[in-house]
């Protein structure tokens, strides 16, 4: 890949994500004394998989079929994330206006700072690949903070509520 | 010099070479967010406590080495450098030693500067049993050189080992874009 299609890709996925708000979230939630990230190994590595799972699925899609897209994440995100998250799509429908682009999202890295009764953060490393037809796929990458909110029985049905982009623009 | 240690050593003059490549500016008072915490007991059992305080030194020292790694300055390399040795150990202290003339030549014939600001850490994984630990840092790094400051988002994977002295870095990567 040239240096060229990086940049494209890195427009892209600035496009994908420039539209979340940030959400403050403390510098040193990690040192929580009720923090019980990495101490209950169970949970904190089912709120790591449902983490990596909520975000493969929020940023993959087609441009084609955004509609479908809604209607697949609707489950996985709660709270402010569900107006940021419309304002994503909206803001990527605009992008790839008259396009067709399939974005495919990899974690590639994930790591649970915070976890107590209610509520995990998770960092994230993400690769978005994009495909246009009759073109090469391209690739770039992105970090954030994904706050996950438990479910009524356990991590394995939290829903995200909030992503942090740490300063991406 | 086994092949994980080469590739700590590649880590580290990319991300010279890396750092060089941008443009930057000097934020004053740039100090790792953890590193500045004020401790907090942690709560539950004497067994979970341990295992909170390690959590929580693993993650500080993994911020605060990937920062120290990712500042590096024309007008102070040596401390910046000296401040690298510090705060890594065992092979990839080694290899800094013996590398730090080749190192000092190349960053100041590239003339640039850098200094990080960790936004965000966290373990990915611990082995407190074999005293490792994975820990994944997003960092925002100020390029300095001739040309206008520029910000750039790193993201690193670094892996730490404790020590007599506490936990240091054992190696340190950029997260690739796969």
């Amino acid at each position: 890949m040239g240096n060229r299609g990086l940049s494209k890709a890195g427009i892209v996925l600035a496009l994908v994500l420039g539209g979340l708000p940030l959400t403050v979230l403390g510098a040193d939630a990690a040192r929580q004394p009720d923090n019980r990230a990495h101490v209950d190994r169970a949970e904190t590595a089912q709120a790591q998989t449902r983490a990596v799972a909520i975000t493969e699925a929020l940023f993959s899609y087609s441009s084609a079929d955004l509609p479908a897209q809604r209607a697949e994440v609707a489950d996985l995100i709660t709270g402010d994330l569900v107006t940021q998250y419309a304002e994503l799509l909206g803001q990527a429908e605009e992008g790839v206006r008259g396009q067709q682009v399939a974005f495919t999202s990899k974690v590639t890295h994930s790591g649970v700072r915070l976890l107590d009764p209610g509520k995990a953060e998770v960092l994230l490393f993400l690769t978005q690949s994009s495909t246009r037809p009759g073109e090469a796929p391209q690739s770039a990458g992105a970090q954030f903070v994904l706050t996950l909110v438990r479910g009524g029985s356990g991590w394995q049905q939290a829903k995200g509520s909030a992503i942090d982009l740490l300063g991406a623009r | 010099m086994n092949a994980p240690n080469r590739r700590a050593l590649v880590a580290v003059v990319a991300l010279v070479l890396v750092a060089a490549a941008f443009g930057f500016a000097v934020l004053l008072g740039d100090r790792t967010t953890a590193g500045t915490a004020v401790p907090v007991q942690p709560t539950g059992t004497p067994a979970d406590r341990e295992v909170a305080t390690t959590r929580d030194d693993v993650v500080r020292a993994g911020g605060d080495g990937a920062r120290v790694f990712n500042t590096v300055r024309v007008a102070t390399f040596d401390a910046d450098y000296d401040a690298w040795e510090a705060v890594a150990t065992g092979e990839l202290l080694d290899l800094l030693r013996t590398d730090r003339a080749v190192n000092r030549e190349k960053f100041l014939a590239a003339g640039t500067s850098t200094t990080g600001h960790v936004l965000a850490a966290a373990a990915e994984r611990i082995d407190a049993d074999r005293g490792t630990a994975t820990v994944l840092v997003a960092l925002r790094v100020t390029t300095e050189s001739a040309a206008a400051p520029t910000e750039t988002l790193v993201r690193v994977v670094v892996t730490v080992t404790r020590t007599a002295d506490g936990w240091r870095l054992s190696g340190i990567d950029h997260a690739p874009i796969q």
